[in-house]
Parts: C-alpha cells; sequence; structure tokens
C-alpha cells in the first residue's frame, strides 16, 4: 500500500488527510500529472470555447467539474471519489446541469427570435445593411478569381442618372476602373473588360445558380462604402449600401431608412417614437401601407421572471389547452395502469388454477407483446388503426355494415382510446406477470379459514386477495403510473399528439405534458418557444416528485434504502 | 390405471370431469387473450410476406407471398434500414458497455471503500435517477448544441452526443443494483489479496470483475433494450437520415407514405423486434424482479 493514502478499506472511516498530497511511485503520480495535464489542457480550451459563445453558466460547470477532478486525483484523502470520477462527471454534465438549466430557462423568454445574447443580437443588427433611395446604383457584372473560385468581384458602371465612376470591387477593396490593370484584356462594347489579372468573367448561363446564394450575400467594397446586389432588382443593379442601425448609448436602436427609434422591452426591439408622417391617426407607427410596424427580429434573451408562469395561469389561449393536456396525462397514466391491472390479474388469477396443463408455455406467449419494443409496436397498430386502410376498421364496416369506422387519428375521443388501447395490449403481460407472483405468494391457509368463516369467492377475492395482492404491488402500480405519466413513445408515434385542439396552440388532443413539451420546443411550423417548454418541464417535474415521494413514503423505501447504505 | 387420461375415463369420474371442464372454461379465455396479443404480430408478419406490400391490399393469408419485402428493405436507397439497425446496435452497445463499466467502477468503491461524504453520495444518486432525463429535453438539446459549437463530435446529430446523454444517468440505478451484488463477495477475497500486495485496481479488475460478472451481463443487456428503444432523446438529437436509429428511421419512414411502404415497414418492424424479444424473453425473470426490486433490495 501506497504510504500516504489512507486505509480506505477498513470499515472505520480514516480521518481525511487531504494535506497528503501526490504520494505513491514516482512512475505512477508521473503519469497522473500527465493524464491530468491533458484533462486540463482540453477543458481550459472547452471553456474558452464556451465563453466565447457566451455560454457562462455551461462553462463554470465544466470549470467546476474540472477543478474537482484535479482536486480527487491530487488529493490522497479524496481517493475513493476517482473512482467515481467518470461516472460523477457524466452524473453533474448531462442530468444535473440540465435540470438547472431548465429551472433557469423556464424563467427567460428563450424562444425563436430570442435565441442571441444581447451583444450578439447587437452585432447581428450592427452589421445590416440597406441600400439607400438617393444611393448611387450600377450595373454589374461578375468575374471570379482564379485562384480561389469562392471569391468574386462586380464590375461596375454607373447607372446614367446620378454620376458615379466605373469601378471595380472586391471583397474589402473598390478601385477605380481607369486603375484596374486589365493585362491583354479590352474593353468591349459595354465598357467590360473581356480579361482581367486574376480573374475570369462568369459566364452567364451560370450567374443564375450563384446568384441568390453567393453573390446576393457578399458584401463588396469597404466597410463604409459597402456595394452590394439592390435585393429589390439583384439581377440589374449594385448599389452602395448603408448601415441600417445606429445603436445609441441607452441601448435603442436608430433605423437610419426610416428615422424609427426603437426600444428594447424584455428582448424585443420594438418601435416607439419616429417621424410624425410615419405615424397614423391614432400616433401609431406605420409603414407605407398603413401596416403597423412590426419588432426587429432578432432580439435577444433575458429574465423575465414569473411571465412563462403568467401566461400560463391567466392567457386563455395557453390555460384552457394546458388544461386539457393537464387532465388528460392524468387520465392516460391512470387508465392505462387501472385496465392492464384488471386484465392482467384477471388472466393470473385465471391461470393460476391447482390444474392447468401447459401453464408456462402460455405464460411465456403472453409475455411477447411486453418484450417487442414499444416503438414498434405503436407503429404495428398504427397500421391496424389506419382509418380508411386499416384491417380494424375495415372488419368493423364489414362486419357491422357501417359506412365509416371509428376515426382514430382525427377524433378526439377515438384518439384517446386507440392510445389506451395500444397500451392495454402492451402493458398487461407486465401485470399479470407481477400479479402471478403477487397471487403465489399468499398463504394458502387464509383461504380455509375463510371457507370456515362462510365466506363466498367474492368476498375471499375483496377482503384477502385484493388488500394483500396491492401490499406487494401497490408501489409497483405507483412506478408504473409514474412511467406512463411521461410515455412519450407511445403518444407522440402514435397521432404526434393529434388531432390538433385550435390554431392557436401547439397542444393537441392526445398530448400529455411532454408531449406537449416537445411539440413547444422542437414541434415544426410555430417556432420553437424554449422558455415556455421549461416551465412545462417543470410542472411535469413536480407532479413526479410528488408521486415518487409518496410511493417512498408508502413502501418506506427511504428507510430500506438508509439502512442499506 | 393405464387409460386414466383417456375419454372414457374423464367422462366417467365427475371429479377429473370437473376438472377438465374447467380447464376448458379456463383455457378459452387463455386463447381469447393469446389471439388479442397475438394478432398484431402475426398481421404484420403476414403483411411482411405479402408481395402486395400495400396496407390497403394485405389480406391475412398473402395472395402472394414471397421474400420481395425484404428484399426492397434491404436494397433500397432511400431508407438506409441498414444504417438504422446498425445504428442502433452501435449506440445501445457502446452505452451498454461504458454505462456498465461507470457504474461497476462506482459500485465497487460503494462497497469496498468508507469515506466521507460516501451516504449523502449513494442517497444523492438514488433521487438523481428518480427523474426521468426526458424531463430536462430542451435543456439536454440546448446542451448539447453548445456542447456541438466546440466539439462536433458530440453535438446535434451526432452519436456521440446521444451516447453522452444516454450515460447521465449511468451512475444510477445500476450502481445500486450492483453495489448488492459487490457486497455479497466475501472481503475475504480482497483482504487476502491486499496482503500480498495487489492494488486495488489490481482487486477490481482481476477478482471482483471476474465474480460479479453475471449482473454485469444483467445490467448491461437491460442499458442495451433501454437503449434500443428510446425515442424522445433521439428524435430530438439525430435529423441527419443516415444518422438515425431504428426508431427514428422507421417512424419516419411509415409515416411518409403509409400505405404504400407498409409492406416493406413490417418486414423492418419484424427484423427489428425479434432479437430483442428473444432477449426479453430469454432473461424475463431479471426484468420483473431485477428491475423493480433491485433498487430496495440493493
Amino acid at each position: 500500500m501506497a504510504a500516504g493514502k489512507p486505509d480506505f478499506s477498513q470499515d472505520n472511516v480514516p480521518p481525511a488527510r487531504g494535506a497528503a498530497l501526490l504520494t505513491g511511485a514516482l512512475w505512477k503520480v508521473a503519469l497522473r500529472l500527465v493524464a491530468l495535464g491533458f484533462i486540463d489542457a482540453f477543458a481550459i480550451w472547452f471553456v474558452s470555447g464556451l465563453i466565447s459563445e457566451q455560454d457562462y453558466i455551461l462553462a463554470g460547470f465544466v470549470a467546476v467539474i474540472t477543478l474537482g477532478i484535479n482536486a480527487v486525483f491530487l488529493i490522497d484523502g479524496l481517493y475513493p471519489y476517482r473512482w467515481f470520477s467518470p461516472g460523477l462527471t457524466l452524473l453533474i454534465l448531462m442530468l444535473i446541469y440540465p435540470t438547472i438549466f431548465t429551472i433557469y430557462v423556464a424563467f427567460t423568454n428563450y424562444r425563436d427570435g430570442n435565441l442571441l445574447t444581447r451583444s450578439q443580437a447587437e452585432d447581428v443588427l450592427l452589421k445590416r445593411t440597406f441600400l439607400p433611395d438617393d444611393s448611387v446604383t450600377y450595373s454589374w457584372t461578375a468575374f471570379r478569381s482564379t485562384d480561389n473560385p469562392d471569391e468574386y468581384a462586380l464590375w461596375l458602371i454607373p447607372d446614367s442618372d446620378r454620376g458615379g465612376e466605373v469601378m471595380f470591387a472586391e471583397r474589402g477593396e473598390i478601385v477605380l476602373a481607369s486603375e484596374v490593370d486589365l493585362g491583354e484584356g479590352t474593353l468591349d462594347e459595354d465598357g467590360i473588360p473581356t480579361a482581367l489579372q486574376g480573374y475570369e468573367r462568369v459566364p452567364k448561363n451560370q450567374l443564375f445558380a450563384i446568384l441568390d446564394s453567393v453573390l446576393s450575400k457578399i458584401e463588396f467594397g469597404e466597410a463604409d462604402n459597402v456595394i452590394m446586389l439592390n435585393p429589390q432588382n439583384p439581377t440589374r443593379q449594385a448599389g452602395v449600401f448603408r448601415v441600417q442601425f445606429t445603436l445609441n448609448d441607452d441601448g435603442s436602436l436608430v433605423d437610419n431608412q426610416t428615422g424609427v427609434r426603437y426600444e428594447a422591452k424584455q428582448g424585443t426591439y420594438s418601435p416607439v417614437d419616429g417621424p410624425d408622417e410615419m405615424k397614423n391617426a391614432e400616433g401609431v407607427l406605420v409603414d407605407a401601407d398603413g401596416v403597423p410596424l412590426e419588432v426587429i427580429r432578432p432580439g435577444y434573451y433575458v429574465v423575465t421572471g414569473l411571465d412563462n408562469i403568467k401566461d400560463l395561469v391567466t392567457d386563455d389561449k395557453i390555460r384552457g389547452p394546458f388544461l386539457r393536456v393537464f387532465v388528460w396525462t392524468f387520465a392516460h397514466a391512470f387508465f392505462s395502469v387501472f385496465l392492464t391491472f384488471w386484465f392482467g390479474l384477471f388472466l393470473a388469477i385465471v391461470m393460476n388454477a391447482k390444474f392447468f396443463p401447459g401453464r408456462a408455455i402460455f405464460r411465456t406467449m403472453l409475455l411477447v407483446p411486453y418484450a417487442m419494443p414499444a416503438f414498434i409496436s405503436v407503429l404495428v397498430w398504427r397500421g391496424l388503426l389506419n382509418e380508411h386502410l386499416g384491417v380494424i376498421n375495415k372488419a368493423i364496416e364489414s362486419i357491422l355494415g357501417v359506412e365509416n369506422g371509428p376515426r382514430w387519428f382525427s377524433d378526439p375521443t377515438w384518439v384517446k382510446v386507440g392510445i389506451l388501447l395500444i397500451q392495454l395490449w402492451l402493458g398487461f403481460p407486465y401485470m399479470m406477470l407481477i400479479t402471478t407472483g403477487a397471487l403465489q405468494s399468499i398463504p394458502g391457509d387464509i383461504y380455509e379459514a375463510a371457507r370456515v368463516d362462510g365466506a363466498n369467492p367474492y368476498q375471499q377475492f375483496r377482503y384477502l386477495t385484493l388488500p394483500l395482492l396491492l401490499v406487494t404491488v401497490g408501489p409497483l402500480l405507483i412506478a408504473s403510473f409514474a412511467y406512463n405519466f411521461n410515455n412519450f413513445t407511445i403518444v407522440e408515434l402514435f397521432a404526434q399528439g393529434g388531432p390538433p385542439i385550435s390554431p392557436d396552440t401547439a397542444a393537441g388532443h392526445s398530448d400529455i405534458l411532454i408531449t406537449y413539451t416537445y411539440a413547444l420546443a422542437f414541434g415544426s411550423g410555430r417556432g420553437a418557444n424554449y422558455g415556455f417548454a421549461s416551465t412545462i418541464s417543470i410542472v411535469i417535474f413536480l407532479i413526479v416528485a410528488t408521486v415518487t415521494f409518496f410511493n417512498f413514503r408508502f413502501t418506506r423505501t427511504w428507510e430500506e434504502i438508509s439502512e442499506n447504505v | 390405471m393405464s387409460n386414466r387420461g383417456s375419454i372414457q375415463y374423464i367422462l366417467a369420474n365427475k371429479m377429473v370431469r370437473d376438472r377438465w371442464l374447467g380447464y376448458l372454461g379456463r383455457l378459452i379465455i387463455v386463447l381469447a387473450a393469446l389471439s388479442f396479443a397475438f394478432f398484431p404480430i402475426i398481421w404484420i408478419a403476414s403483411a411482411a410476406f405479402d408481395e402486395t406490400g400495400t396496407l390497403n391490399t394485405q389480406r391475412l393469408i398473402p395472395r402472394q407471398a414471397g421474400t420481395e419485402n425484404f428484399d426492397t428493405l434491404l436494397s433500397s436507397d432511400i431508407h438506409p434500414f441498414e444504417k438504422w439497425i446498425f445504428n442502433s446496435i452501435k449506440v445501445a452497445s457502446i452505452s451498454a458497455l461504458l454505462g456498465v463499466t461507470i457504474s461497476a467502477l462506482g459500485a465497487y468503491a460503494f462497497s469496498r471503500f468508507r469515506f466521507s461524504g460516501r451516504r449523502n453520495l449513494m442517497l444523492t444518486i438514488f433521487i438523481v435517477q428518480v427523474f426521468p432525463n426526458s424531463l430536462t429535453i430542451v435543456a439536454t438539446f440546448l446542451l448539447i448544441q453548445s456542447i456541438g459549437k466546440e466539439i462536433s463530435w458530440f453535438g446535434l446529430n451526432s452519436h456521440g452526443g446521444l451516447i453522452l446523454v444516454y450515460l447521465g444517468g449511468a451512475l444510477g440505478i445500476n450502481t445500486w443494483l450492483m453495489k448488492g451484488f459487490f457486497d455479497s463477495i466475501p472481503r475475504e477475497l480482497d483482504e487476502s489479496a491486499r496482503i500480498d500486495g495487489a492494488s486495488d485496481t489490481l482487486i477490481f479488475v482481476r477478482i471482483i470483475l471476474p465474480l460479479v460478472r453475471p449482473v454485469l451481463a444483467v445490467v448491461g443487456i437491460l442499458s442495451f433494450i433501454g437503449t434500443y428503444g428510446d425515442v424522445i432523446i433521439s428524435l430530438t438529437l439525430l435529423k441527419d437520415k443516415d444518422l438515425q436509429t431504428l426508431a427514428i428511421g422507421l417512424n419516419r419512414f411509415i409515416s411518409d407514405q403509409f400505405d404504400q411502404n407498409w409492406g416493406v415497414f413490417s418486414a423492418g418492424a419484424l427484423i427489428g423486434a425479434i432479437p430483442i424479444v428473444i432477449l426479453i424473453l430469454t432473461f424475463q425473470r431479471f426484468f420483473v424482479s431485477g428491475l423493480t426490486e433491485g433498487a430496495v433490495k440493493g
């Protein structure tokens, strides 16, 4: 054993000898230091990258984790923690950090349009340019660099009415045409050089392909003399652009094109003041068509405090669908457990008879739905329940002679029935399995005693079997409830939470809280709202915590756990 | 005596007759349950071998049976099925392997060392694993996005990032499960090795690990199956068709063209399900007792 390291294998905790640093064989210490050196170098590089992206919270976590790793591997008193270092690193980074970040995001307006920090948003906006009405405009001809096929330049001939000179604009530099080295080239009848030193003219048939994606995006010329293609008329015209926004000391932005001043409120730049001629009768700033001016995008994210929660509680358009989702989440979890439990218990009792040849094989076969990966089962059921072509609706239509079978995906009620049907199918084997085990552990002589007392079979079941069963199976039912409370796979893959409740909300009729969260953050078409999605996550979090807490109390799990420590 | 099972004997003896009648009644119920359980499975098995290939034209007994759907499934470029299966197996195996390693290291330390903070660490790990990481899916997505800006191997649309998320919970319930098992291995074994001069690392690798191989295998298999079936995290992180796992790829594939793709999808569903079904049926006792009681029995 190494000299300085306390013996942790003894039952009495040794006094922490924190001061003992780096004891052990020389080559081992050297190896450890080199490994730590690599980890630290990587961490410093990673943290500085995160800081430059302004990911301060994450940078802080990575820094703390790295310090922890260093401490654990340098101080002998912390030796046992070396064994946890990979697991704890991942636990802190991938579980604890996201939990804390979820809480943080829930109190911000982090969503599409507000994804940047203030300085990042300002950087983006201050780079915007516009083509003033009185700008000198040019007709342009594109040249491609012969050295670098991604570099382009424009030969500019001024449009007649506003003066200006013939120029050649590269990225970062503008020169007068007279100073350009034409080499062997000459000007053709349109005034365009036939050859240019280091450039070749882009053939007309290739122009279209690069016009939108490349040429329109390049800022030619110098910082205060930007020449770009005119977005209104890109094929014919280029012009001298000006910077669109000026940043005031108070953080507001002035649009140099219109003179309108935008102030940042809760991370969004809204128009507050402008020239009188842009105001309508009510004093609202409008554009030339009389439409009120919009906010500038992107804005930035800020802590908005309880706004998300306030919206959830007070805004009818949000609260209504949320309550529906909330109720269905509970109903879905409850009925899933309820149906699977009773069906599973029924089968367990049926097969629990003394005389039942083939019991083992039947039990194993009945497990198959539970053994199938759930995502495959749901997709298969989606085919069986297909409204027009699925075998179930076809059977219903032909047997009952009705025109249309249940609308499993477009009817708000049937979609829920469909989900519960799938839950029943894939969940009953589990319940059968656990109730079988519980039934077998109930001693037979208590039934004998009950029979002697004159209890009929129903009374025996109601007052003996069921209570005894629930003692052992109860915690598993609660665990199953908690699991189905967040059963994303089944609800999402069955109908993506659909059918929609209304165009105002991301929530659908079959959405449960976790799929609603997903739709808010990643659903297409509506724009991501990470802040609000995180608020819903916290709601789920609190419910799961409560259910688990009561389950632990009920089963005395905590006491057992503590004893086992 | 020799004809106890014969029909005449059963009919002649009232007790035996009642027993068989009761069995018949129970058997009918069980067979009904079996047909409920197997109907979807038989239906897609039939669809997989039905060469008409669509939802609309499929019959229970294929009118045109053959393996065309399997050929299409494995040869088409539009749906890289082999890649999905490969990705699923790759991600699930790597996660299981690394996860088992992480848990085993933790379980060994919990089982063999006494140190300050041990109790709190164990309780913390127990509490943290109560909350599934799907609850923080938004923050996890943003985290992986941030990491990806620096290291693209672990960013969005990468298997590295996905595995990283799966490993976040590795030091959870499995450590508890394993610790109980580690505790059951007599300390005298390590002590004698220690006297012979073996280090902790050596004791862990040479003495403990070989003895706990069964629990490592069970935990690994459980973790593999769990990861294989994940939808929410892989759906959030993976966008590229060639990188997707089976769950995401199959869903996308069948959602595009439900009727048209039905036959090929069924073939894929069968291939994707059969190995897992066999695994679970083989290890079923661990699924019931292991997962639910292991946490408590420690």
